[in-house]
């Protein structure tokens, strides 16, 4: 763990609100990414990264520092968006063939967005198309293979971090990784 | 020794659907790539769907970041400070941050410590008011002639 990381996690098991503020400030947009790949719902995974922070800033003593300081963060996120999903199956309170009327306008903004990047329309509506088929076709995947994907092919992060966060061995996960695009290339197939 | 075979080939398997991940990134080392393309060259099905995979993988690389919604933060300081009943993430507002209880208290106990000094101290004792004069003895008050009666 940096010098940085144990500095900050020093100020935040001393309750300090300036620390949590910096934390927050520098995950965000990370595990929310995350919780919204995961739960393809803007309002729950809102929700969930609230929670996130919230148990972090509860249970930063039971951290150990044996790993970073994110890896720990997005084990917590992990868990907790899991938990969601379980929660969510219960009480069929999910629609998961359809993506939630926020993402659809968020595309279709980023289609007439002013001043970003130049794209012509045509093609922006395409890439937004595509995120939507994408986006489907990973909530359909098995809550185990949809988390490894989101965390490998979105989230980009390292195998290794990978293993630290799920608690699996190396081979298993690239393994169990193969067998997660396989399924999304099933499920994404019938629309293109 | 069916089962020793069968978790033999579990194990194999394992290492090639590894491998096929490593592929699909580009990692493998140029020994490790042969094997895989020889083991493709045999599944070509398998080598269509590895292909596919590649072009998938850029596309999920592209998609949009989802940025956390503004309020984020601020929702979960409020949550805390709720959840803690204020202990953490107080307002801003003057009022809400003055802790009236405890300046009570501090305040009561500045002045039981000040009540304190002043009792012990020589110059500022709250026992004797230094502008009091001494009683004059009995002796001396004896010494001092009375005015006459005036009738």
């Amino acid at each position: 763990m940096s010098t940085d990381d144990r500095q900050l996690v020093r100020r935040l098991r001393d309750r300090d609100e300036r620390a949590f503020r910096e934390l927050v400030a520098a995950h965000r947009d990370r595990v929310y990414n995350l919780t919204f790949r995961m739960l393809g719902n803007r309002a729950e995974a809102e929700d969930v990264a609230q929670e996130v922070f919230i148990q972090v800033f509860k249970t930063i003593d039971t951290f150990r520092e044996e790993a970073k300081l994110s890896t720990w963060l997005y084990r917590v996120t992990v868990n907790l968006t899991k938990n969601r999903i379980k929660y969510l199956a219960r009480r069929h309170d999910r629609d998961r063939d359809q993506l939630d009327e926020t993402n659809e306008a968020a595309a279709t903004s980023a289609i007439a967005a002013p001043g970003g990047p130049t794209k012509r329309p045509d093609r922006a509506l395409e890439g937004a198309q595509m995120e939507t088929v994408l986006q489907d076709a990973i909530n359909k995947l098995d809550e185990d293979q949809r988390l490894l994907v989101v965390l490998r092919d979105i989230e980009d992060l390292s195998i290794e971090e990978i293993c630290a966060i799920t608690n699996l061995p190396d081979g298993t996960v690239k393994s169990r990784l193969h067998r997660a695009r396989l399924q999304l290339r099933k499920k994404v197939t019938p629309h293109l | 020794m069916s089962e020793q075979s069968t978790a033999a080939d579990d194990a194999e398997t394992e290492r090639i659907e590894a491998m096929l991940s490593d592929y699909v990134e580009g990692t493998l080392s140029l020994e490790e790539r042969k094997e895989v393309e020889a083991h493709l060259a045999r599944h070509p099905e398998l080598a269509a769907d590895v292909e596919a995979m590649r072009e998938d993988r850029k596309k999920l690389e592209s998609l949009n970041r989802t940025p956390a919604p503004e309020e984020l933060g601020k929702k979960v300081e409020e949550l805390i400070h709720r959840r803690s009943q204020g202990r953490f993430f107080g307002r801003r507002a003057f009022g809400d941050r003055v802790p009236f209880g405890v300046l009570a208290i501090v305040a009561i106990v500045m002045a039981i410590i000040i009540a304190l000094l002043l009792r012990s101290s020589s110059t500022g004792s709250l026992r004797r008011d230094p502008d009091d004069k001494p009683r004059p003895s009995d002796e001396a008050r004896e010494s001092i002639p009375k005015p006459d009666r005036v009738n």
